[in-house]
């Protein structure tokens, strides 16, 4: 796949990370404050459509990609429940960024710090191995650097689990770990 | 067994920073009474009441609402209360029905539970014709009064109404506390903040807050006696007598 076209499939997995901080918005979550709705429920509540929805929004890209004869060597499946666990990150951090934001301006430029050294760290702009040492190291806490491998991978070698069960795995610790951080901040800056 | 007592605050205090916001108080409020919180803007009468609904955090002292602890806002203490807010109770972008349906949904009732409530809710706020538009677009009143119906849905022991008739004209006003009375003559204990003193006078129960201190509670008589004022003194003329007096306190205290 072109630099492009994988430039182009970030930035639109990326507006995951400015998507989720629109709905939290004050005035939506405090009169649930007083139900009987947990914490938990309510962060479900807000995450879980999003994360339908990052997946569903696949869909158009793959018309894209079909004009422009990429072809699909792997599993669509495959590719979908990957897919879902690269946004596990993209959402918790977006989360993240709603917890700590004011307001929507707020949380649009603080989503530029976290968007742009995911997308350099990815590979995709440049090689990790052309990278220097350090940033080589740093690139492994990116999801969308294993997520860029998952899709050249499916896409371009037909690539399943037995190949890419290293990159699922990491990314699947990373979107767990962050989704667990971003829950507790939730938590505690709802309460 | 008798049930507990509605509202117990022993000691409850609240600081954010170095600001203290609701300096340690007592509070103790018998079932089916009207509590009116009274005080000036920034007095603390918000942040006990959001301290007692458990959406803000206590720093000192206890509270316990209908017998729950109000420390970490559980949802055991959610089933309990009643929360309406002037500011933020509502979703404007809903229809008055989506509204009460949602908040329905939201205390766990359901089918017929849920449409058996929502017409207890509006026969007891008076919410007999509900226009087909957003809730955004109805008046100030009817959308008071709509918040008020969303917040007794699940049939709260306690009902909390934070500043309720802020920018509601007179009448609506006196229909609101008449709705009031009612659930409170049903043995719903209601705590409200005001500062239109002029709305001291619907409650059983007085607390007068200024800066953070609790200056004074009670009914209004036995306030009235105690500051030395005549039975018939207003709130207006209750609330500065209350003021003066712990102005002279905190100056004695102080030393020339």
């Amino acid at each position: 796949m072109k630099a492009h076209r994988r430039g182009a499939l970030i930035v639109k997995e990326s507006r995951e990370l400015i998507r989720v901080p629109v709905t939290i918005a004050l005035a939506v979550i405090m009169p649930l404050l007083v139900t009987p709705i947990s914490t938990l429920e309510l962060f479900l509540a807000k995450v879980t459509p999003t994360l339908i929805m990052g997946v569903l929004s696949i869909f158009p890209s793959l018309v894209i990609v079909r004009v422009f004869d990429v072809p699909l060597q792997g599993s669509l499946l495959l590719f979908l429940v990957l897919t879902a666990i690269f946004l596990l990150s993209a959402i918790a951090l977006g989360v993240l960024i709603a917890a700590y934001s004011r307001t929507l301006q707020q949380a649009l430029l603080l989503s530029f710090f976290g968007l742009f050294p995911l997308m350099f760290l990815s590979g995709s702009l440049t090689p990790v191995e052309a990278m220097p040492a350090f940033l080589q190291s740093l690139s492994l806490l990116s999801p969308l650097r294993y997520y860029m491998d998952i899709t050249v991978g499916i896409f371009l070698k037909g690539a399943g689990l037995s190949v890419l069960w290293d990159e699922a795995l990491a990314m699947l610790a990373i979107g767990v770990i962050l989704f667990l951080v971003s829950l507790w901040v939730f938590r505690r800056r709802v309460q | 067994m008798s049930s507990p007592e509605p509202i117990v605050a022993k000691g409850l205090g609240r600081q954010f920073g170095d600001n203290v916001v609701i300096e340690p108080l007592d509070v103790s409020v018998d079932r089916g009474q009207r509590v009116g919180i009274v005080g000036a803007d920034g007095a603390g009468k918000t942040t006990l009441i959001r301290a007692l609904c458990g959406l803000v955090a206590i720093d000192e002292g206890s509270a316990r609402v209908a017998g729950v602890s109000s420390g970490g806002g559980s949802t055991a203490l959610r089933r309990q209360i009643g929360y309406m807010s002037q500011r933020f109770s509502l979703y404007l972008e809903l229809t008055p029905w989506e509204n009460l349906r949602f908040f329905a949904n939201a205390y766990g009732l359901a089918g017929g539970a849920a449409r058996a409530a929502i017409d207890w809710a509006r026969e007891v706020t008076g919410l007999t014709d509900i226009p087909d538009k957003l809730t955004g677009d109805l008046s100030s009143a009817l959308r008071q009064r709509l918040a008020l119906a969303c917040s007794l849905l699940h049939r709260p022991r306690v009902l909390f109404l934070d500043e309720p008739t802020s920018g509601v004209d007179p009448v609506a006003r006196y229909r609101f506390w008449r709705v009031i009375r009612e659930l409170a003559a049903s043995g719903m204990t209601v705590l409200v903040t005001t500062h239109y003193l002029e709305e001291a006078a619907y409650c059983d129960r007085l607390a007068l807050m200024l800066d953070g201190r609790l200056l004074a509670h009670g009914s209004r008589s036995s306030l009235n006696h105690s500051l030395g004022l005549e039975a018939d003194a207003t709130v207006e003329t209750l609330f500065t007598a209350a003021i003066e007096q712990a102005g002279t306190a905190n100056s004695r205290a102080l030393g020339p």
